[in-house]
Order: C-alpha cells, then sequence, then structure tokens
C-alpha cells in the first residue's frame, strides 16, 4: 500500500461523510423547516378555510340579491304592461274604441321594451282576430303577418282568457295543438293575454267582446336576464327558469343549447311579491350556477398556494401578512360591498387594478354589475317616464273622446289642445296642426301654439305649396330633423317667420286617408327631437287621427241630413204648389168645353163632339191625379189629430163610402174577427181604407166578383192588418215597386188609377210608424198586409177591458 | 123656380178671369140673382165696400152676399174678411169664402175671422156648377137674409 491510498480513501470517506452530514443536515433543514412551518400553515388553511366559507355565503347573498333584482325587472316589465292593460280593458271609452285602435295602443305600448319583437293579437268574442300588431326589435311593424280574419277559436289560450278575468299566461309551447301544428319548431313564447270588456250597463260588468294577447319570446327573456349582468366567469354559466307556483315550468331559459338537468343546483331562489296582485300570476324565478364553472375555478386556490410559496420562502409572518393584505381584507371588503348592495346603498368597489387573479376578477364584477345596476336604474327611470308621458297622452285622447262633439267649434278646441299636448309631450316651443280637405289640396284649419297674436299676424298664411312644409304636404311620411334651415327645402318660411331648428312632422291619417300634419319645432334646450319623441308622437297621431275622422265624418252626416231634410221639404212644398196652382187653368178647360157642349151642341158635329167628351175625360183624369198629389204631399203637413179609433166603426163608414163601387161590381167585404181601438189619426187612416179596398175591388179579372177579407192580428208590440183578396195578383218584382209614387203596373187603359194611392198608404201607415207590404201570387189574389203600433201606456185606454170592441161582423 | 123671390145682389171679390167668367155661368143671374158686382183686387173691394170714412161716402151695404176669394192681388183675401167683419156696418153681410186653397190654415183662420161659410172650388165644371147652384138655392132661397141697408132697425127696411 502507497501513503498515497490512504489518504485518497480518507478524503473519499470525507467527502462521503461530509455529503452525508450536508444530506443530513439538508434533510433535518427541510424537516426543521417544515415542523417549524406546519402550525402557520395549518393556520393559514384554517383562516382560508374560513374565509372560504364567509365568502362562499356573501356570493350566495349575491346571487340572492340578483335573483331579486332580475325578478323585479321581469316583475316591472310586467306590471307596466299590464298596469296599461287593465287601464285599457277598464276604460269604458277605451273599451269602446275600435280594435285597432286599441292594437296600435297595445303597439305603442310594447315598443318601449325593444330588445325584442312582440305580437298583440286582437280577436273578437267569436275567436276570430280582428288585428294584428307585430313589432320586431326596432319597433318596426311587421307587415307580412295576414292572420287578420283567422280563427283562434277552440286554441287553448283563447279560451282560458276569455274564461279568466284576470290575465293569462300560456306557456305557448307546452300548448298539445300547438305543438301538433308546428312541432318542436315552435318558438318558446309565454303568451300574456287578457278579456276585452264591452262597456258595462247599469253597473253590471260588460259583455266579453274579445280578447287580446301578447307574446314574449323566449329571446326577450334571456335578453332581460343578461341585462342583469350575471357574473358568469365567477359561475361560469347561469340558468333562470320561471316556475308557476303549481312548480309548472313557465319558461327556462339558458345561455348554452344543453338540456336542462336535474343536476343543477338552486343556488338562490326567489318569489315575486309583485304578481301576487294580479289573479293568475304567480311566479317563482330560480337561478342555477353551473356547476363545473364552480368546481373549476374555486376562487381560493391561487392565493392559498401563493400563500404556501411565500411562506416557504419569506416565512411565516410574511407569508400570514401577504395573505392578510393581499386575500383575507380585499375578500372582506368585496364581501361588505356585496353586504351594502343588498342593503341598497351606494358603494364604491375597492379595485386593484393590476390584480389578475380571482379577487381581481371578482372586484371588476362587481363593479361591473354595480355599474349595471346603475344604468339599469337609469333605463327603468327613462321607461317610467316614456310611459307616463303615453299615459298622459292616453289620457287626454280619452278625455277627448268623452268631450268632443260634432260642433266645430270644439273639433277647434280639440285640435288646439290637441297641438299643445303634443308640444307638452316633446317639450317643443312651437306647434302647429294642419287640416286639409277631402282632396288634401287645401287647408281647411291651420292652428298654432306657442305662438304670441303678433307672430301670428307678422307669419300670416301658412306656406304650404313651398319648402318643407309644402314638400311634406305632398307626402304622408314623418320628417325629423335636427335643424331646419339646413334642410334643402328651408326656404318656404318667410323671412319673418320665428327661427326654427329642431323639427318634427308627422301626418294624421287614418284608415290610410291623409287628412292632417302635425309640427313641432324649437325643442326646449336646442336640442333636436329623439326618436322616442316620433314614437309618441306617431301612435298620438293616429289615434288623434281617428278621433278627427270621426268627428268629421259625423260633421258630414249631420250637414247632409239637415240639407237632404231641407231640399226633401222643398220638392213637397213645390209638388203642393205646382200641383195647386194646376187647379185653376184646369178648372177653366173643363168648365169651358162643357159649356161649350152645353151651349152649342146643336151646331157641333159628331166629330167636333167627341173630341170635347175626350177633353174633358183627359181633365177628369188630370184632375183626380192632381187631387191625389196634394193629398199625399198634405199627409206630414196636416194637423196631426190623433185619437181612439174603432176600426171596426172606421171599417162600417169606409164601406159605406165605396157603397155604389161595392154593388156595381158585386165585391163581397168580409170582415173576419174582432178589430181593435187604436190610437191614431181617423181621417188619414180612413184614407188606408179606402185605398186599399178600392184597389182590391179594382183588380180583379173581368166578369168576376171581388171576395175582399179584412183580418187583424195581435202582436206583441202593434197589430197586423190584412186585405185579402183574389184579384190578378202582382209579381214577386214588384212587391216593393207598387208602394212608389207613379208606380202603375197597368197601361192606363186597363185599369184606371193615378199611381198615388198605394203611395198615399204607405205613407200614411209610416206616419203611424207602421210598416206596410204585400203577400201575393199572380193570378191567385193579394194579401196587403199593414201594422199600427200599439197604443201606449200614456193614452189611457177607453175600453180598458178588451182592445177589441166589435164581435165578428159579416158581409157588406 | 116658378116661385117668386127676393132677388139679391151679389158681390165676387176674384181676380182669375176664367173664374169670373166660370161664376157668372154658373149663377142664375137675372133669375134668382139680381145683379152680380166683381171686384178684382182686395184693395179695390174695401174701397167699394168701406168707402173713405166721411159721411159723403159711407160703407157700401149693397150686397146681400159677398164670394171671396183668398188669394188676391194687393190686398189679400184673409185681410178683406178681417176689414169687413171688424166693420159695424158690413159685418152681418154673410160671406162666402170661394177658394182653391187646400191650406188648414186658410179654413181655420177664415171661420176665426166670421166667415159664413168656407167653399174649395172644384176643378171639375159639373161639381163647380151645382156647387154654385146649391149656394144659390141656400143663401137666397132657404137662409134669410139679414135687413138690408143701414144699421138694421125695426123700420129701417128699405123693401
Amino acid at each position: 500500500m502507497s501513503l498515497m491510498a490512504p489518504s485518497a480513501l480518507q478524503s473519499h470517506v470525507a467527502a462521503r461523510v461530509l455529503a452525508l452530514i450536508r444530506q443530513s443536515l439538508q434533510v433535518r433543514l427541510i424537516v426543521l423547516l417544515l415542523v417549524a412551518s406546519a402550525p402557520p400553515m395549518a393556520l393559514t388553511m384554517w383562516f382560508a378555510q374560513q374565509e372560504y366559507s364567509h365568502l362562499k355565503s356573501a356570493t350566495e347573498e349575491h346571487a340572492r340579491t340578483l335573483a331579486a333584482h332580475i325578478l323585479d325587472t321581469l316583475d316591472r316589465v310586467i306590471f307596466e304592461r299590464y298596469g296599461d292593460t287593465q287601464l285599457l280593458s277598464q276604460l269604458p271609452a277605451v273599451r269602446a274604441m275600435e280594435a285597432d285602435r286599441l292594437t296600435a295602443i297595445a303597439g305603442g305600448l310594447v315598443i318601449n321594451y325593444r330588445p325584442y319583437y312582440t305580437l298583440v293579437v286582437v280577436a273578437d268574442r267569436k275567436g276570430i282576430i280582428r288585428a294584428v300588431n307585430t313589432i320586431d326589435g326596432a319597433g318596426h311593424p311587421i307587415a307580412s303577418l295576414q292572420l287578420v280574419g283567422q280563427s283562434v277559436s277552440g286554441q287553448a289560450w283563447f279560451e282560458q282568457a276569455l274564461s279568466n278575468p284576470g290575465i293569462t299566461v300560456y306557456d305557448f309551447q307546452a300548448d298539445p295543438l300547438v305543438q301538433q301544428v308546428y312541432g318542436s319548431d315552435v318558438q318558446r313564447t309565454m303568451t300574456f293575454a287578457t278579456r276585452i270588456q264591452g262597456p258595462s250597463v247599469k253597473g253590471e260588468e260588460g259583455r266579453t267582446v274579445g280578447v287580446w294577447s301578447t307574446r314574449i319570446p323566449e329571446s326577450a327573456i334571456t335578453q332581460m336576464v343578461q341585462h342583469a349582468e350575471t357574473p358568469a366567469e365567477t359561475y361560469d354559466k347561469i340558468r333562470v327558469a320561471l316556475f308557476a307556483k303549481e312548480g309548472h315550468p313557465i319558461g327556462r331559459f339558458q345561455e348554452d343549447q344543453g338540456p336542462i338537468g336535474i343536476d343543477w343546483l338552486p343556488l338562490a331562489s326567489a318569489s315575486s311579491t309583485g304578481f301576487s296582485a294580479y289573479q293568475g300570476l304567480g311566479w317563482n324565478l330560480r337561478i342555477y350556477p353551473s356547476q363545473e364553472g364552480n368546481s373549476s375555478r374555486t376562487p381560493f386556490s391561487v392565493p392559498i398556494s401563493a400563500g404556501i410559496m411565500v411562506s416557504m420562502l419569506l416565512g411565516l409572518a410574511l407569508i400570514w401578512r401577504q395573505t392578510s393584505r393581499h386575500v383575507l381584507q380585499p375578500l372582506r371588503a368585496l364581501a361588505d360591498a356585496a353586504q351594502q348592495i343588498e342593503r341598497g346603498q351606494a358603494v364604491i368597489i375597492p379595485q386593484d387594478r393590476n390584480r389578475v387573479d380571482a379577487i381581481g376578477v371578482l372586484q371588476t364584477k362587481l363593479s361591473g354589475m354595480v355599474e349595471t345596476l346603475k344604468a339599469q336604474e337609469a333605463a327603468a327611470q327613462s321607461t317610467s317616464s316614456t310611459l307616463k308621458k303615453q299615459a298622459e297622452a292616453l289620457q287626454f285622447l280619452v278625455q277627448s273622446i268623452k268631450e268632443i262633439t260634432v260642433e266645430s267649434d270644439d273639433l277647434g278646441r280639440f285640435l288646439h289642445r290637441l297641438t299643445e299636448t303634443a308640444c307638452a309631450l316633446t317639450n317643443a316651443r312651437y306647434g302647429a296642426l294642419a287640416l286639409f280637405d277631402k282632396e288634401g289640396m287645401n287647408v281647411t284649419e291651420f292652428i298654432t301654439v306657442g305662438m304670441d297674436e303678433d307672430t301670428k299676424v307678422a307669419i300670416g298664411a301658412p306656406p304650404m305649396g313651398r319648402g318643407v312644409l309644402g314638400a311634406l304636404a305632398q307626402s304622408d311620411r314623418s320628417l325629423r330633423l335636427k335643424d331646419l334651415t339646413a334642410h334643402p327645402s328651408s326656404i318656404g318660411f318667410p323671412s319673418h317667420h320665428p327661427s326654427m331648428h329642431s323639427f318634427l312632422g308627422i301626418p294624421i291619417k287614418a284608415h290610410g286617408n291623409l287628412f292632417g300634419r302635425l309640427y313641432l319645432t324649437e325643442k326646449q334646450n336646442g336640442d333636436e327631437f329623439t326618436e322616442t319623441d316620433e314614437q309618441i308622437i306617431v301612435a298620438f297621431a293616429s289615434q288623434a287621427g281617428v278621433l278627427i275622422e270621426n268627428t268629421l265624418l259625423l260633421q258630414d252626416v249631420r250637414t247632409t241630413k239637415t240639407s237632404l231634410k231641407a231640399s226633401n221639404q222643398e220638392l213637397e212644398n213645390f209638388v203642393y204648389a205646382v200641383s195647386h196652382d194646376l187647379q185653376t187653368p184646369l178648372r177653366a178647360i173643363h168648365g169651358f168645353a162643357d159649356l161649350l157642349v152645353s151651349q152649342a151642341k146643336d151646331h157641333l158635329s159628331e166629330q167636333e163632339l167627341h173630341y170635347l167628351v175626350r177633353i174633358q175625360a183627359g181633365t177628369r183624369r188630370m184632375e183626380s191625379l192632381i187631387q191625389d198629389l196634394l193629398e199625399y204631399s198634405r199627409i206630414d203637413r196636416m194637423a196631426q189629430a190623433f185619437a181612439w179609433v174603432s176600426m171596426a166603426d172606421l171599417l162600417d163608414k169606409v164601406r159605406d163610402d165605396l157603397q155604389s163601387v161595392i154593388q156595381s161590381s158585386g165585391a163581397t167585404v168580409l170582415i173576419e174577427g174582432p178589430m181593435p181601438t187604436l190610437w191614431a189619426d181617423r181621417a188619414r187612416l180612413r184614407q188606408v181604407w179606402t185605398n186599399l179596398l178600392t184597389n182590391a175591388i179594382k183588380y180583379v179579372k173581368p166578369g168576376i166578383a171581388p171576395r175582399i177579407v179584412l183580418r187583424c192580428r195581435e202582436e206583441k208590440n202593434h197589430f197586423v192588418f190584412e186585405v185579402q183578396d183574389n184579384g190578378i195578383g202582382i209579381a214577386p218584382e214588384f212587391h216593393e215597386r207598387i208602394f212608389k209614387l207613379f208606380h202603375r203596373l197597368h197601361l192606363s187603359g186597363a185599369y184606371t188609377g193615378t199611381g198615388v194611392g198605394l203611395a198615399i198608404v204607405k205613407r200614411v201607415v209610416e206616419f203611424h210608424r207602421g210598416k206596410i207590404w204585400v203577400e201575393s201570387v199572380v193570378g191567385q189574389g193579394s194579401t196587403f198586409c199593414f201594422t199600427i203600433p200599439k197604443p201606449s201606456d200614456s193614452h189611457k185606454k177607453p175600453v180598458p177591458a178588451s182592445i177589441f170592441t166589435k164581435q165578428p161582423s159579416h158581409e157588406a | 123656380m116658378g116661385m117668386s123671390v127676393a132677388a139679391i145682389d151679389i158681390l165676387l171679390i176674384e181676380d182669375n178671369e176664367d173664374d169670373i167668367e166660370l161664376t157668372q155661368a154658373a149663377l142664375s143671374i137675372g133669375k134668382i140673382v139680381n145683379s152680380l158686382t166683381v171686384l178684382r183686387d182686395g184693395d179695390d173691394a174695401l174701397r167699394h165696400l168701406l168707402g173713405d170714412g166721411t159721411p159723403a161716402n159711407p160703407p157700401c151695404t149693397a150686397p146681400s152676399l159677398i164670394l171671396l176669394d183668398l188669394r188676391l192681388p194687393k190686398v189679400d183675401g184673409i185681410e178683406v174678411l178681417k176689414r169687413i167683419k171688424q166693420e159695424p156696418a158690413l159685418r152681418r153681410i154673410p160671406v162666402v169664402v170661394l177658394t182653391t186653397s187646400q191650406r188648414d190654415e186658410d179654413l181655420v183662420q177664415s171661420y176665426d175671422l166670421g166667415a159664413n161659410s168656407f167653399i174649395r172650388k172644384p176643378v171639375l165644371f159639373e161639381t163647380f156648377y151645382s156647387t154654385m147652384k146649391t149656394l144659390e138655392l141656400y143663401w137666397v132661397l132657404t137662409n134669410t137674409p139679414p135687413p138690408m141697408g143701414r144699421i138694421a132697425g125695426p123700420t129701417g127696411n128699405n123693401g
């Protein structure tokens, strides 16, 4: 062995020992370190666990707040909507409005909830769709829907709404009929429907006249939920379900398309308080957090790992300090903030800008939620103010419907107030309203608001043919301008016109006819008119348009009626005067012809005498015609002489009058059954019987003896008198025409007559508020029937026991 | 008529020439009727009947019967009737309204003013003729006329 060998071995051994010692020391240090760090680590873990529990409960609290907020949003939407719906179904004047106007109003209301389209259906009591209004997300009507006239009777939502006095909420997709027709393709919607009530009578509830229904598609609810800014990164996904109180799902909504499984655990639930105010409405909203979202992103893993690393590297104190400062304190602050939010207090979320961990995300999200809440509150306020304005507009119209009459003064006042209301709704300084004539060429009314008298005088006549107003007058579209003077057609304004910048021109239309225009200018504070302003005024103008149209039509009808009455009166006066004045010359013709016959008979030839006889016959016919015409025009002119008239007595008298005609024709006149006593004009009724009997005797086939039966039967409100003959009869096409003046069925030679007799009869019967008609078969005779109303209670009956005064009497 | 009667004088107030002539033809002038005076407007008739209010021109009481049309030029028949019936010296003279008017107001007003009879002129001559004959017989033969002359007294008759 050499000397070197032991030393090398030694050094090797030493190195090994040293290594061992070093290793041992390292292990011990590690062990020591581990042992030393165990209690603080456990402590750290314990505190972290506490904080985790605390945070978990705080975030659950927040989720509950959020759920309540979403529910509130839904609640408010429904409340506002159905608040108005109830208004619509309760105001009598509104109830009486046409279905299309109702739809227009409903349409006007729903455009406030712009993110979704809405289908408004108005169906009558029988289930026929009277009107449909569909509005897309941008508030534009969808014209392609042609549902009007279709039947919805038998559909469950309709039947439910009819039987339900309140608001019916209906899951459209769950309807078996809908499924049968559309399969699974139908868009998931909720249907809200309510009855339209007719006007109530004497305190009783009005008859149901129809149903209107509004559908909100799933996407709308989803968007409403999204508006609440769900903390997507914390909970990854949130799912919302809307349940009826009985647990029946009304609608289920989720962001992804996966099925809703039973493993979804409800994190928070809230039940609505607002709905319970409405019969038939009771909902629960449940919000489901995503389970995998919870497990994969535990917000505490990062800070706890970091804490352990730091405790390993920098020591226990540092670990504690850092954990406390960066994790626990911010978490406590967030939890406090969440509680403050829950209490509805204004809060500023503590935020570390550069922080990117879960706490940073939490801070950002919570802060974002606070902003969203504020924005939603502002939006709700703005919606509420728009609704308030629309309610004002509606209120004004409802009031006007009650007040406005056909007097043109009233129309003028109404138009003035309408313009004022339009100004107030949009904060416009000036307003003007032009009504056009039927051709749309001329202005019949021009009303201004906001200008003093001097300005009005200075402006003079409205500029119609030129400029913006002139251009607008030719079209039926709305025009909204920020600066009127910048418009190329603004030159139409005279130089002394008040300066106007913001401008809103809206057509007033009804049933497609343009008959006026509403102009608003100079919105307050130099603002321009908004799209909402335009929508409000368009809705307002369309409803006002119908009102104006109705008033104008009524005025028209009234004028026409008056002038018709006047010209009718004039015509009758004319007939009377002419007939009367014809008498004098006719008397001369007839008189002198007669004198000629009697005095010059011996000097005239046979032929000359024949001519004179013809002259006399002609004048005789003309005389009876004039008498009949005078009689006809005298019916309404004569003083009324109503009294108790015994028909039996009157008929005896008429038969006496006609005795010679009856005898010469061999006629039989039979009165069958009793005759009543009536409150009537005796002289005029006598004329009726005389003319009817004369006709019955006259119109028979030659060689046949007339057989006439008179009878009376009693009906509820009147007596029906019949004159039945065995004459030649009247073909059906003449059954109405024979009652017209100068209408004769026969050549003058065959049967004599003036063509006035039945016209007189009809007029007398109508003068008594009765009716007349004929039942006849050609060749088998005719039966003329007329009615005379029964005496009213105000006429004390002279014969209280029986209205019939005479037992059947036979033969003439 | 074979019997002897006191013939009467008739005043006809009528503007239509045809009607005047037909009336003349229908009346038995010179037999039953002593004379027929015709006046063609209301103004003339009033002046003739009332005089001028002076003693020289007193109201004329000559006619035993007045036939009065209602539609007259200048002063209408209703006004003439009213003035006749207001005048004490004239109001006993029977006035027969003979008119084409069909108005109920005329009928009522005439009687209210004291007309003694109201006849609608028939258009057909034979009816007109028989109406005039009836009128003549009634007022001349059946009816006792008021005493002639001024304010009638028991001795004031002039035969």
